[in-house]
């Protein structure tokens, strides 16, 4: 690493350790929902951006994760730790079942990535009507005070929402690093690049291509407990919807796929963007339906037509920084 | 000298399409044999069989004294054959390096001997100048070199080349050859090649297998395959007057 890229580490990291002692309530749930949207990013690019597998039903797996954490807590009192460990054994579970069945079947490309879809959907209907935990009317969590830190339950302040979310990022990212530097990452980037040319040099693409959709779908799990402890409430149109699924990946697209900084980058531009939107609408005063969606809008085309690799290949050149 | 591979009777058809009948020869250990024969002669069918890419309607392949039509392609190669393919596939976003480094971690047990191992065989290859290259900056000939050294990445006893040379100059050619011909005194290797290049098939090939509409319809040394009737009849047609 040169000295500049470590500077800029060091400036960033140290800003982020200490933001909520300068930040208002406001500006910390800003970057609490853009270090959530970086942590899930990083999540979906290590199957599709590693692995080269598009999933379009990530939303499938935060669902997963948040409703088994948030029904364990509220029907038995078992707190969100023990509640993220199930709750990434239940994703890999089911990771593993959909990815076997579709790899096994030779279910590939765009029919995969329907596949994905699918899943989703049942899951979004199934749990439309699964009354043990609230079906369509939601599931409601216990509100603790927002003042007290109670963090074996995770109830507390704004402040200990971000570090938790400011934890699992540094940690996704790090687990994404070492991955991309082990066997997994050089035969997943191998199967991306060309599936057949990676079996005739002894991959086992079947069992690789497993690894990465639990590996995506086990980092999920603790995403959809966040989730749920920190609104407190669920709905399955809400948490299983496409839409959420088309945000998880707006992130890394944007930022540049297959990278390990693309998400994060693609995080902070989305919540720019998305903020930036919302106070120009009241700066101008075109507080009309619809006008920020189109500005929000209008800005990702723009992102995504400037630069279509995504914006951290660029910068990273700019910085002189292998991306 | 053994037999390293043995294809026997192999036959193939694609929705009634007979790409194979009854093919059988048999590839002794260090040897290097060309596969030819004119276009849709069945030499690339027979390749993605012998490497596991198809399954033949029946036949059998043994290779080392073991059975192994019908397994897949990565047991076939873990059992020690490896393949390049006509249409170079190089792994175009990664470095040249890590390319190889794909194919030397099928043996390797850490990363970082599977980058030794690369290392050096990318400096056998000549291309250890251009490592750290993204793939898609390569030139053909590069390609077609990093393709093989991929494949040698994973120490096969068996090396199949399909159409190594194709689409090469001269004298691009001729580097190609020279490397093939270092590589197979220095390792004893076994290559079994597909080519159309007759210059380097009569450098390279010790025997010769003439494959047409899908049947060996000759074998035997080179310069007895290319005054063969029945081969100049299958490249030239019948009526052709010499």
């Amino acid at each position: 690493m040169n000295p500049r890229a470590f500077l800029s580490l060091a400036a960033l990291s140290a800003g982020l350790l200490l933001l909520p002692w300068f930040a208002n309530n406001y500006l910390l749930a800003l970057a609490t929902l853009f270090l959530f949207r970086a942590y899930t990013g990083q999540a979906w690019n290590v199957m599709m951006g590693f692995a080269g597998q598009l999933s379009l039903g990530h939303a499938l797996y935060l669902g997963l994760g948040a409703y088994s954490a948030a029904a364990l807590y509220f029907h038995f009192g078992i707190g969100p730790w023990a509640g993220i460990g199930l709750s990434i054994l239940l994703c890999i579970l089911v990771a593993v079942a959909i990815g076997a069945l579709a790899f096994r079947y030779g279910i590939s490309g765009v029919y995969f990535t329907l596949l994905t879809i699918a899943f989703t959907e049942f899951a979004r209907i199934a749990f439309d009507h699964f009354d043990w935990v609230g079906a369509s009317g939601g599931l409601f969590l216990p509100v603790g005070r927002r003042n007290q830190l109670d963090l074996p339950n995770l109830r507390g302040p704004p402040a200990m929402f971000y570090y938790f979310m400011l934890t699992l990022t540094a940690t996704g990212f790090a687990l994404s690093a070492w991955l991309l530097r082990r066997r997994a990452g050089y035969y997943w980037q191998a199967i991306r690049e060309n599936e057949s040319a990676a079996e005739a040099l002894g991959v086992h693409t079947f069992r690789w291509k497993l690894l990465a959709i639990a590996a995506s779908a086990a980092m999920m799990a603790p995403a959809g407990v966040f989730h749920a402890f920190y609104f407190n409430n669920l709905f399955p149109e809400h948490i299983f919807s496409i839409g959420r699924s088309i945000e998880i990946l707006l992130g890394p697209i944007i930022g540049g796929i297959g990278t390990l900084c693309g998400p994060i980058v693609g995080a902070a531009v989305l919540t720019l963007f998305a903020d930036g939107a919302t106070e120009l609408v009241t700066i101008l005063g075109w507080d009309l339906p619809g006008v920020k969606q189109l500005i929000y809008g209008a800005l990702l085309f723009l992102a995504i037509v400037g630069l279509p690799h995504g914006i951290w290949p660029a910068l990273a050149r700019r910085l002189g920084i292998k991306s | 000298m053994s037999a390293l591979l043995e294809v026997t009777a192999i036959a193939k058809a694609f929705r009634g399409l007979r790409a194979l009948h009854d093919v059988s020869f048999t590839v002794n250990d260090g040897a290097m044999i060309a596969l030819i024969g004119p276009n849709g002669a069945g030499k690339t069918t027979l390749f993605h069989i012998i490497a596991g890419m198809l399954t033949p309607d029946s036949g059998q392949i043994h290779f080392g004294g073991r059975r192994i039509d019908g397994q897949r392609a990565d047991q076939i190669c873990a059992a020690g054959i490896g393949r390049t393919f006509q249409v170079v596939r190089p792994f175009t976003a990664l470095s040249v390096l890590d390319n190889v480094i794909v194919g030397a971690l099928l043996r390797a047990k850490t990363v970082a001997a599977a980058r030794r191992y690369a290392e050096t065989i990318l400096d056998e290859l000549g291309l250890g100048a251009k490592s750290n290259l993204p793939a898609s900056a390569l030139t053909l000939p590069d390609r077609k070199l990093l393709e093989i050294a991929r494949s040698l990445a994973t120490q096969p006893k068996l090396l199949l080349l399909d159409e190594a040379l194709a689409g090469l100059r001269p004298a691009e050619c001729d580097r190609v050859v020279h490397v093939l011909r270092e590589v197979r005194q220095r390792s004893g290797i076994t290559i079994l090649l597909i080519e159309h290049v007759m210059r380097a098939v009569m450098a390279l090939a010790e025997r010769v297998v003439v494959l047409h509409h899908g049947e060996v319809v000759a074998a035997g040394a080179p310069e007895q395959i290319v005054r063969d009737a029945r081969v100049l009849e299958c490249y030239l047609g019948e009526d052709t007057p010499l």
